[in-house]
């Protein structure tokens, strides 16, 4: 695995005998226990996941000025201080470059998240977009656990003190763990009640030896996280979304505001007169049956599009996916057919989420 | 990795296991009627007594396979060739085809994998067991490993 970087917790990783596979660039846990075991234990009690391979921007200026609120699909100005926003990074033709969370720590202060495998690109972009304020780089620097699951909040209180049950869904605070100066945000990629920790990479591992001392607590890795994120329709980088698709084909156009000025405005506003040829779709199998990326989506004996995502869900015992298809086969209810070499699947497009029973909101 | 010798099959501590199956005949268990098991290059395993082959995949291959979520069992009174597809099985990770370690007919397949295929995981050499053959022809056992040959078969891929 050459050129591919390590967490600062690789070797707790491997001293769990992980299965470790390269991810966006970085070596990853991929599983411990099970991935089906870890799911459940992030639906029912609480899950640690290393996700230090994300990268992290520090961004301190005048957003109007400084030409950073022209860069995001969403006002950077309009972010409440102390909320989360998500949105786009796109370039001119509206495709996706980035799906990334911005941080509004400051009046004129944020904190940019960005995908592992897109975080030099996304530098790249905000850097050339940028005529003033200061961008820095702090993924290298900057370690992130999540703790994910109904019994997070609990666990967090007791660990950390009772200003983690203020924070609210969406919102960030600064908080003093383990000696520095750490953000703590109630965001997450599960539909569980949980919690981000941005916390300096010299004390990350401190970190995850005192969360999992916790008997509530065990590591999950990649695999039960994308199986969480699926289960809500959640889109993934690289799967579901690229620079070849536009946030109106994934059916994320409440995350762009038309209002304001961002790059690719003008692109999304011509695909939007002039009709999608492909839209999200999501659908559940009839079957235990797995849908996987790039199968084919047949309805009425034509092929209508491809599977973007795809797994078996356990909370609904079934094969679940999204894809994009021709907006004629995205009406709920509609009957589709998986196919893939020999292999036939039937399958109906539903809505989403598909799992609704999360403590996200609890 | 360890090889981890199939005991006698134990109802408890396996989920939802249906109790129909725990009732079975144990056809595959230690005993003087007993042959021994055959495996092939593609971690299946073979049990045989009086012509009828049971046959499944070993827990080499389920663990290699992580958490097994479908079983695409074969139908009963389907004609198998040695080393040819004989069905598929799907996990979290991947698809993945079984091939039937001796040729013959399909008599007789594991219902309980349709339900909870995660048996195969649990026990994969014992209960998850996943169809009987009547086999054509004896002399292939010959073409099959036996558990030492598998295990040293297993050394070689690490």
């Amino acid at each position: 695995m050459d050129g591919m970087k390590s967490t600062p917790l690789i070797s707790e990783h491997e001293g769990l005998k992980a299965l470790i596979a390269p991810f966006g660039g970085w070596n990853m846990p991929i599983q411990y226990e099970g991935i089906i075991a870890e799911h459940r234990w992030c639906r029912e009690k609480a899950a640690l996941f290393d996700i230090c391979h994300m990268g992290e921007f520090h961004f301190q200026g005048d957003f109007a000025t400084s030409g950073l609120e022209e860069l995001f699909t969403f006002s950077v100005t309009g972010i409440p201080l102390g909320r989360c926003r998500y949105g786009f990074l796109l370039n001119e033709s509206g495709g996706i470059i980035d799906d990334l969370i911005v941080f509004r720590l400051g009046e004129n202060e944020v904190m940019i998240v960005t995908n592992a495998s897109t975080t030099d690109k996304d530098r790249a972009v905000i850097s050339a977009g940028l005529k003033g304020g200061e961008l820095r780089d702090i993924s290298a620097v900057t370690g992130k656990l999540d703790l994910q699951g109904p019994l997070s909040r609990d666990i967090l209180i007791e660990t950390f003190g009772p200003e983690i049950a203020a924070i609210p869904y969406f919102k960030s605070t600064r908080l003093r763990l383990l000696g520095v100066e750490a953000i703590v945000s109630r965001t997450g990629y599960t539909g569980e009640l949980g919690y981000e920790i941005f916390i300096p990479n010299d004390k990350v591992v401190e970190l995850w030896r005192l969360l999992r001392a916790d008997e509530r607590v065990k590591p999950a890795g990649l695999g039960a996280r994308d199986l969480l994120r699926l289960e809500m329709g959640y889109s993934l980088y690289g799967s579901d979304i690229d620079e070849e698709t536009t946030p109106l084909e994934a059916g994320l156009s409440a995350f762009v505001n038309f209002d304001k000025a961002f790059v690719g405005r003008e692109a999304l506003l011509r695909q939007q007169s002039e009709g999608l040829n492909r839209v999200r779709t999501a659908f559940r199998v009839a079957s235990r049956r797995s849908p996987r990326h790039h199968y084919e989506i047949w309805r009425e004996e034509a092929q209508s599009g491809f599977v973007t995502s795809g797994a078996f869900s356990p909370m609904l015992g079934c094969g679940i996916g999204i894809g994009l298809v021709r907006p004629e086969a995205a009406v709920i209810g509609a009957p589709l057919t998986i196919r893939h070499g020999n292999v036939s699947m039937e399958a109906f497009v539903c809505d989403l989420p598909f799992y609704r029973e999360g403590s996200l909101r609890f | 990795m360890t090889r981890r010798r199939t005991g006698s099959y134990v109802a408890q501590g396996i989920p939802k296991i249906n109790a129909e199956i725990a009732k079975k005949p144990r056809f595959y268990q230690g005993g003087n009627d007993m042959t021994e098991t055959y495996y092939s290059k593609e971690h299946e395993w073979v049990k045989v007594k009086d012509g009828i082959a049971c046959i499944g995949i070993t827990d080499y291959a389920a663990n290699q396979l992580g958490d097994i979520t479908y079983v695409e069992l074969p139908r009963v009174g389907k004609s198998v060739k040695q080393f040819g597809e004989l069905c598929s099985i799907e996990s979290v990770k991947a698809a993945s085809d079984i091939f039937a370690p001796v040729s013959g007919k399909v008599v007789k397949v594991n219902e309980a994998l349709e339900e909870t295929p995660e048996i195969v995981n649990e026990s994969a050499e014992d209960a998850g067991w996943i169809a009987w053959i009547e086999m054509a022809d004896m002399k292939e056992l010959g073409n099959l490993m036996n558990l030492e040959g598998y295990d040293d078969y297993l050394r070689g891929l690490e």
